[in-house]
Order: structure tokens, then C-alpha cells, then sequence
């Protein structure tokens, strides 16, 4: 793993400052921090509004950025509103599984699909990615009825089960698994390896920035997963954040200041594991090449 | 080997929670799910005796700013009403739809619902509700007769009005101060005129015409079907007159497009002092506060618009029971009990808002407020004088909602693309008949 971007830096000093170079890498940067401003704008202003004292416009021309009388009582409020403790845990609980069974069953189920050779295999994987093409709003009244017949209703397990398979996740390891030479694996065999050390001591960890991908984007989908949990969890002191900071949103008039206060609380699991897990994310993004 | 530790642990780690899950959860989770809404009802009609009845009630977005207040009359049913529990649950807006829908396919709807009146009657055109006029009779003419309405499908009202909200006007003195004028509109004639000039001079918007072309119209005297829901009354010289007006109020540049077309919010744009004044219900006022003070400290209130029918309208919170609850004679009484003139008083009190019965309406609290300084409480004194004038214009049909949105999306086509009013309600004309022979 070693050092990140180590490759770029010699090269940038390396290469001479020319005009040109400079002109070309002004420009890139230029749009670059153009996009950039485009995503983070909305959250930038998230957060301006979250501080926001009870005098400062939220709708003021021109915008108002900076809180003149800012203020943490937004948060405090929403503290005191909602039992955030609650919420958290229940979506710390519903995400560890939400994010851990997919990954583990993707890992297992992908292993022989790209891996071992058995009659129907190719038809079984178009089977497994083509219920990627059905919508999930197609899926949630069987899911739910189905739910329902298992008992499983107002149940942890209830928000977890459905999710605790996902093709895009058997799809995307499958790549990665492809991806490693044949020729690693059967040297392990000549070493004298079976089938699960294999997998599990050569395989996986080969295949770690996939894992860590695929962990991402499960977080962030189980993290901001809203009305399944709905559906199943009638139990309030059994609802996830993002279910309990609804009931910031007054039926008359909403606060839009704790709303912003709510969503940043809501936000900061996902930037920290966001940051925890990118450096695997990028990696995988650029992994064309296996270092030896 | 630092690397094959860690996802070993990591993976260790997962297996030995998954475990601990599947056998923590078996155990522990069916412990939550006892008596709980998601049981089956025959389980909870079981170990029910004749004096043990629990029914549930499902609310729309009123915890937890009127968690005392629901739980009081709560309390108070109960006490009334010897080992009877009510369990009650709160679901955002947005999702009420999709939640009753899913819990009616698998059977274990509440007992007492709170309803739009357009979900209302999609629902009751289903077949799914009791009907109220049978089932609350005794208590029906308690209730302001237009108001009582709003569960009418053509045959039988199949709910109980709880909360109501007429409109009042919300206006930004600054902004008519400039162009020119100290008193506020009064009619939608009026209005325009307003608009014209605030237009000019300021470049806000006046008159705001948003997509709910099917709550206008009938203040014109233009009602959208016929009183027994069976034909559509929409295509008349007189409709024609007002969408030729309203055309060239926007060949004019007076209609804002955005809101006509729902993409922008009327509090937001009239926070930004791009709206001059805006109808709605006066608890919805104070959004304008929390998103810009300072404008909202120079706005004022006056009684709503009206056209040239003396109608107002009323926007309808009601609760509907389902057929297949376990105890629907409980449940029509908690419904009756909750909006009896005592509790309906005090959730206005509390909440801004404007009773359904008529002793309520005529307590002391809505006769004051007419000289406050804030617009909220003064354009609730306003509201509260038209709920006589108050009807709910909610098409009584099932399809509803559909029709609404027919008329919604046929008004926007002429406005937008330049159609021929006469052709186009001609063409509404038919489109609705036929959804009402569905």
C-alpha cells in the first residue's frame, strides 16, 4: 500500500513549469474546483443554516453564508426534541448488518462464480444480475407481505434480511475475483492450499479494495435507507436517524434550521467512514493492475 | 501479514456478530413484537377479553410538537372508557400513503386513521372505510355541514372532519407600500390590478396561481363535477372567460412559472420578497418567519380573496376507520372523542388551526386576534370568520386525486404552450367524465 500518490509528486518535479504547463493545469484545476463547488455548496450552506441564530435569514437577497448571531442551539434543540442517543444506536446496529451480511454473502457467492467451473454457471450469474433490472418499489409489497409471514414484523431483522443479498455487490466482486491471474491461485495449490484457504488468505485479501467499495456504498445505502425501516419498525424507540429526524418536520411549520441541524448530525458517520474507507475506494477505482 | 489480519479479523469479527445476531434476534426481537401493531390481528383479538380492547391510532406529523395534547385526550379516552388502550403512532406526510397502503395489503390497518381528503376518498372509493353517517350519526350535526362533506364519494361520507384550514392573506406591506398602496386587496379582480402595478414598479410577483386549479375554480363559481359526482361541470362560458383572463395574465409575465408549475415554494419566494402576497391557511404564516424575519415583520394579514362566489375554501384533516378493524364501534367513538368541541378547542388553541364542530368555533378564542401584531394570529382571526363560508371543493369521488391532477396539468399545457382555453375544456371535459364513470 505504501505511501498514497507517491507516483505523482516526483513526476509534477520532475517536469519543467512551462508556460504551457501551467495554463493546462490552471485550466484542469479551474473546472475541477468548479465541480468541486457545485457538490459541496449545498452542504456548505447546510451547515450555515444549522448555526443560524433565530434572527438571520435563511432567505435574505443577497444570501446571508456567515451566521452573524450563530449559535450550536439548533443541535441542542434537536438533542432535545429527539432521543438521538436511540436513533443513533438503532442505525449503528441496522448498519454493521446492513453492511456486513451483503459482504460476506457477495464474497461467497462471487468466489465460485468466477472461480469454479460447474454446469449452469453462466445462467446462474444472469439470473443473479438480472433481478438488478426490477425496481425496488416493484419488490416492497411482496418483501413486505413476505416479511409479514415470517413474523418478522417490528424486528431488527426485518430491515436487515431483504438487503442481506445484493447482486451488485456478487457482480462487482465477481469482476474483481477475474481480475486475479490464474497462475496466483495455482501456485497456492502446488503449495498445497484447499479451497477456502484459497479464498480466504489469497483471494479476499487481493480483492480488498473491492471490499471496501462495496463497504461504502452498503454504509451509505443502509445509513440513508428511510422507508423500508418505516415500514417494518412501528416501534419508535426502534426507528434509525433518518426515520426519527422526520419528526423534526412539523406538520405546520417546519423549522428549517433544526432540519439542517438534524441532517448535519445525520451526516458526520458517513463523511467519517467515507474517510476511513477512501484511500481502498480510490484504489479500486484505479485498480487495473495487480503489484506483485 | 499486517493486511491478512485485518480483513481476517474483520471478517472474523462480522461472522461472530452474525452469529450473535441471528441468536440474539430469535430470542430477544419476538419479545418487541408482542401486541405490537405488526402482529396479525387474530393473535390480538385472542387474549383480548370484552373489557381489555386496544385500537391503534395513526396520526399524520403531530409528534413531537403535540405529544402532550394527543396523549391527554389519549389519557382521558381511557379513563372514560374501562380497559380500553390506545396505542398511538405518527407518520411523516409524505409516507402516510405508502404506509396504510402497505399495512391494508397484509391486513393490520389501524383502527383510527388521520387522512388528507384526497387519500381519504381513493381509499373509500376502495371500499375500505366505514361509513360515517351511519356510524356516527348521532354526533353528525355537530359538525359544519360543508365540512362534514370532505368524506363524500357520491354515496355516504365515510369519515369524521378533525381539523380544518381556511386561508387568509398574507401580505408584505413594504412591497405595496411601494407600488403605491395602503390597504390590500380584497377580491381576485383586485388582486390583478395589484399585481399589474406591484409588477411594475417592484418587480414581485402579486397574484400567485399555483396548481391547484381544482380548489380555484369553484371560488369563481366554477365547480369541477356535479354535486352527486357524476358529470363534469367544468366546461362552461364562464370557465372559459377565466382561463382566457388568467392566459393573458401570463402572456403578461404576472404568473410566476415556477410556482405554476410547482417547482418553487410560495414561502420561499415570498421570503425573498419576490411574492407580494400569498392565500393560505395562517398556520403555514410563520414559515415565512423562520426562513426571513425581517420580512416577516413587515407583513400583514387580511381576510382571504374572494371571487365572485362567496365560497372560501377549506383544506380537511379527517379520521376514517377501516372496515376490518377488530372493534369499530371503539374506534368511531375515539374518533367522535377526539374531535368533540372540548378537544378540537384546545388543539386550536395550541396549534393555530380551526375546529370542525361548530360549538368550538364559537368559543372566545377565534374571536380575538383581529388587532395582534402578528400576521399568524391575526390571519387566524380572519380564517375563522369564513369557516361558514367554508367548504371543502375535494371532487366526491374516488378518483380524485386524478382529476385534480388532469385539471392541473391541462391549465399548465394552455399557459405554458400557448393552447386555446375553449378547446381545452372542451377536452377536460370529456377526460373527466370518463375517469368519473371508472
Amino acid at each position: 500500500m505504501g505511501q498514497p500518490s507517491t507516483e505523482v509528486k516526483p513526476y509534477l518535479k520532475k517536469e519543467k513549469w512551462s508556460k504551457r504547463k501551467i495554463t493546462r493545469l490552471g485550466v484542469i484545476y479551474f473546472f475541477l474546483l468548479l465541480l468541486a463547488s457545485f457538490t459541496i455548496i449545498p452542504f456548505l450552506w447546510t451547515i450555515s443554516i444549522s448555526l443560524k441564530g433565530d434572527g438571520d435569514p435563511i432567505f435574505s437577497m443577497p444570501p446571508q453564508f456567515i451566521p452573524e448571531h450563530w449559535t450550536l442551539n439548533n443541535f441542542i434543540e434537536v438533542w432535545n426534541t429527539v432521543p438521538i442517543p436511540t436513533y443513533l444506536r438503532n442505525s449503528v446496529l441496522l448498519t454493521i448488518f446492513g453492511v456486513s451480511l451483503p459482504l460476506i454473502t457477495s464474497a461467497l457467492a462471487a468466489f465460485p462464480l468466477a472461480r469454479m467451473k460447474f454446469k449452469g454457471r453462466q445462467f446462474l450469474f444472469i439470473l443473479i444480475i438480472s433481478t438488478m433490472m426490477i425496481p425496488s418499489e416493484v419488490t416492497m409489497i411482496p418483501m413486505y407481505l413476505v416479511i409479514n409471514e415470517l413474523n418478522l414484523m417490528g424486528t431488527f431483522a426485518g430491515v436487515i434480511v431483504p438487503g442481506a443479498l445484493s447482486p451488485f455487490g456478487i457482480f462487482l466482486l465477481r469482476q474483481a475475483f477475474l481480475n486475479i491471474p490464474k497462475e496466483i491461485e495455482e501456485s497456492a495449490i502446488i503449495d498445497g492450499a484447499n479451497v477456502w484457504q484459497i479464498f480466504w488468505r489469497i483471494l479476499l485479501p487481493m480483492v480488498k479494495p473491492m471490499l471496501g467499495t462495496l463497504c461504502i456504498l452498503f454504509f451509505i445505502s443502509e445509513w440513508n435507507s428511510f422507508l423500508w425501516p418505516l415500514l417494518i419498525l412501528q416501534d419508535e424507540s426502534m426507528h434509525p436517524l433518518t426515520v426519527g429526524l422526520y419528526k423534526l418536520q412539523g406538520t405546520f411549520v417546519t423549522n428549517t434550521r433544526l432540519i439542517a441541524a438534524g441532517a448535519m448530525i445525520a451526516l458526520i458517520p458517513v463523511i467519517a467512514v467515507f474517510i476511513a474507507l477512501q484511500r481502498s475506494f480510490i484504489d479500486a477505482a484505479f485498480s487495473s493492475s495487480i503489484k506483485g | 501479514m499486517t493486511r491478512k489480519s485485518n480483513v481476517q479479523n474483520i471478517m472474523g469479527f462480522a461472522l461472530l456478530m452474525f452469529i450473535m445476531f441471528l441468536t440474539g434476534c430469535s430470542s430477544g426481537g419476538s419479545g418487541t413484537s408482542d401486541g405490537a401493531a405488526g402482529e396479525p390481528t387474530e393473535d390480538a383479538a385472542q387474549g383480548e377479553t370484552q373489557e381489555e380492547r386496544t385500537i391503534e391510532f395513526m396520526t399524520i406529523s403531530l409528534s413531537p410538537t403535540f405529544d402532550e395534547y394527543i396523549n391527554g385526550v389519549i389519557d382521558a379516552f381511557e379513563a372514560e372508557n374501562e380497559g380500553v388502550t390506545v396505542e398511538w403512532k405518527d407518520a411523516p406526510y409524505d409516507q402516510i400513503e405508502q404506509l396504510v397502503m402497505t399495512s391494508a395489503s397484509s391486513g393490520d390497518l389501524p383502527d383510527v386513521i388521520n387522512l388528507n381528503t384526497l387519500f381519504l376518498k381513493k381509499l373509500a372509493g376502495l371500499g375500505a372505510l366505514v361509513n360515517m353517517d351511519e356510524a356516527a350519526a348521532d354526533v353528525k350535526d355537530d359538525y359544519f355541514e360543508g365540512i362534514w362533506q370532505s368524506g363524500d364519494i357520491g354515496d355516504g361520507n365515510f369519515a369524521i372532519p378533525w381539523y380544518v384550514s381556511t386561508s387568509g392573506l398574507l401580505y408584505n406591506e413594504k412591497l405595496l407600500q411601494e407600488a403605491g398602496f395602503d390597504t390590500p386587496p380584497s377580491t381576485f379582480e383586485e388582486a390583478w390590478e395589484y399585481s399589474e402595478v406591484i409588477y411594475e414598479k417592484t418587480g414581485a410577483y402579486g397574484m400567485v396561481i399555483a396548481p391547484n386549479l381544482h380548489t380555484q375554480m369553484p371560488l369563481h363559481g366554477i365547480p369541477i363535477v356535479s354535486e352527486d359526482g357524476t358529470e363534469a361541470t367544468i366546461n362552461t362560458p364562464e370557465a372559459v372567460e377565466l382561463w382566457t383572463t388568467l392566459k393573458e395574465k401570463y402572456d403578461q409575465g404576472l404568473v410566476h412559472k415556477g410556482i405554476l408549475l410547482d417547482q418553487a415554494k410560495v414561502p420561499e419566494l415570498y421570503a425573498q420578497e419576490k411574492v407580494a402576497f400569498w392565500t393560505t391557511g395562517p398556520q403555514l404564516f410563520r414559515q415565512v418567519n423562520d426562513l426571513a424575519p425581517e420580512v416577516y415583520e413587515n407583513s400583514n394579514s387580511a381576510p382571504a380573496l374572494v371571487g365572485e362566489a362567496e365560497v372560501q375554501n377549506a383544506s380537511i384533516m379527517n379520521l376514517a376507520v377501516p372496515k376490518q378493524s377488530e372493534h369499530v364501534d371503539l374506534a368511531v367513538d375515539f374518533a367522535a372523542f377526539i374531535t368533540n368541541s372540548e378537544h378540537q378547542l384546545a388543539f386550536s388553541e395550541e396549534a393555530n388551526i380551526l375546529p370542525s364542530v361548530k360549538e368550538a368555533a364559537e368559543a372566545e378564542h377565534f374571536t380575538q386576534g383581529e388587532d395582534s401584531d402578528d400576521p399568524a394570529v391575526k390571519g387566524n382571526f380572519f380564517a375563522a370568520q369564513q369557516l361558514e363560508l367554508a367548504q371543502d371543493f375535494t371532487i366526491p369521488h374516488e378518483n380524485a386525486g386524478e382529476i385534480a391532477e388532469v385539471v392541473n396539468k391541462t391549465f399548465q399545457g394552455v399557459l405554458i404552450n400557448d393552447g386555446d382555453p375553449k378547446q381545452a375544456l372542451a377536452d377536460l371535459e370529456t377526460q373527466i367524465n370518463s375517469l368519473l364513470q371508472e
